[in-house]
């Protein structure tokens, strides 16, 4: 069930923007923080990030598609002034993860480079891709994307491409997930999120996630 | 660890989702919302919805999408009159994340390509619907174009050279007979597909869905009757194994 708590939850002001990329399924993540309780606003256009204390980058696209759409939307300086003057919580979500890195064998744009690494196109012989489904994320040390939830849970996965290098910088808390070969399905690094499964559809844990993300630094 | 995805496999007329037996004679089951929002309280692996009107009808609800996603924590799959870019874009806009092309594929294949690169292979399903004759040949019909069996393994590589992220066969001659998932056909097709692939038509029983589960491992297995009707006499009950599988 979906967690009807919007009564009992202690009100923080918090404002999330989910960055409108014109391709992703913004509904899912606007109704969950609904049911949640929670501020948020759909982010179209640069005057949005005065009142938001916390941004969502969602994902369904191509990684070129997405960087292009940003720009055309004017939003490309204000997301990058966001993440890194700001230094504000920042959650990627399966491609708008990906563009925190510098490029992607998936497409010719440069991504915001916000983190030193490549996403990569997987390809282990011994499964089939697109990774569609679902599948489990073990995390080493506690984090806070994953507080309350348990290591090996199950989360949805729809991706070809993802990032299997450790970055450079350490403080990373990485989480791992098995398809044919190990990758990296989640991270927490300074004010960096990223996701590479969709917890916007994957019920409870994904609730859970969402809502950790919401209550960061409170 | 990778599970195999336990999917729901819905079909939607006139905006309510009926069930057919060999895609004939649809049987009122409910109201879209109501069924989708039991499969989400099932927390249901993923969940396909094909409004068989759509396409000839040239119309596609898209406030009804909305209706269905708001209620769904889970990942969802359309198909039916997708013709055009345009109409990808809504129904990802309406909160779903998938979607499937079926008759398009007989005068437009590359739309596949086109929905590949805009959005990426793994948002992009073809669904083919596959029946088999007297004499256990396979072969897909829509309206003057017969595809027939020798001919079905090219059509379905020519998809995935197009990008196409997932195959999902639709058993016309298993549809609605809980006698079990073809096995022949599935093997057949498994084997020569390098991308995610899913079958629906045919799933008997829970063991069944395992069974194949196990032979063909990352297959998606889709179900209709199975998880709608309860009984010998049919009675419409919305269920869905819980607490088979890791959460």
């Amino acid at each position: 069930m979906v967690p009807q708590n919007t009564k009992t939850r202690k009100k923080i002001n918090e404002m999330i923007g989910i960055i409108n990329t014109k391709h992703a399924n913004i509904n899912s993540l606007s109704n969950i923080y609904s049911d949640l309780g929670v501020d948020h606003i759909v982010v179209n256009d640069p005057s949005c990030f005065k009142k938001i204390t916390k941004l969502i980058i969602p994902g369904i696209g191509s990684f070129d598609s997405i960087i292009n759409n940003l720009k055309e939307n004017k939003i490309y300086e204000e997301i990058n002034n966001f993440a890194i003057h700001l230094k504000k919580p920042i959650l990627g979500i399966c491609i708008g993860m990906q563009i925190f890195f510098n490029s992607s064998e998936e497409g010719n744009e440069t991504g915001f480079g916000w983190i030193d690494n490549e996403v990569i196109k997987l390809n282990s012989i011994k499964v089939r891709y697109p990774h569609i489904g679902w599948n489990s994320v073990n995390y080493e040390k506690r984090n806070l994307l994953f507080s309350n939830i348990d290591t090996g849970s199950y989360f949805y996965f729809l991706h070809s491409y993802g990032i299997k290098n450790k970055f450079k910088s350490e403080n990373t808390k990485y989480g791992y997930t098995n398809y044919g070969e190990n990758f990296i399905s989640s991270f927490e690094y300074k004010n960096f999120f990223g996701v590479q499964f969709h917890p916007e559809k994957s019920h409870k844990n994904g609730i859970k996630l969402l809502d950790n993300f919401s209550k960061l630094y409170v | 660890m990778y599970r195999s995805r336990l999917i729901p496999v819905l079909l939607m007329q006139n905006n309510y989702i009926v069930k057919t037996i060999n895609f004939r004679d649809p049987n009122y089951i409910g109201e879209p919302v109501n069924i989708v929002k039991l499969f989400n309280d099932k927390q249901a692996d993923e969940l396909v919805l094909f409004d068989i009107n759509a396409y000839n009808d040239n119309k596609i609800n898209y406030d009804l999408l909305n209706d269905i996603a708001v209620n769904a924590r889970m990942p969802l799959c359309y198909g039916g009159g997708i013709k055009d870019l345009n109409t990808v874009e809504k129904i990802f806009m309406a909160g779903l994340e998938r979607v499937s092309i079926g008759k398009t594929l007989f005068n437009n294949k590359k739309i596949i390509s086109e929905i590949a690169n805009k959005f990426g292979s793994q948002s992009c399903v073809a669904t083919l619907c596959i029946d088999k004759d007297n004499n256990s040949n396979y072969y897909i019909e829509y309206q003057k174009n017969i595809i027939y069996e020798s001919e079905i393994e090219k059509f379905i590589l020519e998809l995935i050279d197009l990008g196409v992220g997932e195959i999902l066969i639709n058993c016309v001659h298993k549809d609605g007979t809980e006698t079990g998932y073809d096995e022949i056909l599935i093997e057949k097709i498994y084997k020569y597909t390098s991308i995610p692939f899913t079958v629906a038509g045919g799933a008997s029983s829970i063991a069944n869905v395992l069974d194949i589960e196990k032979k063909f491992p990352t297959i998606g297995l889709g179900v209709g009757s199975l998880f709608i009707y309860k009984g010998k006499k049919k009675a419409v009950l919305v269920n869905y194994p819980e607490n088979i599988r890791g959460k």
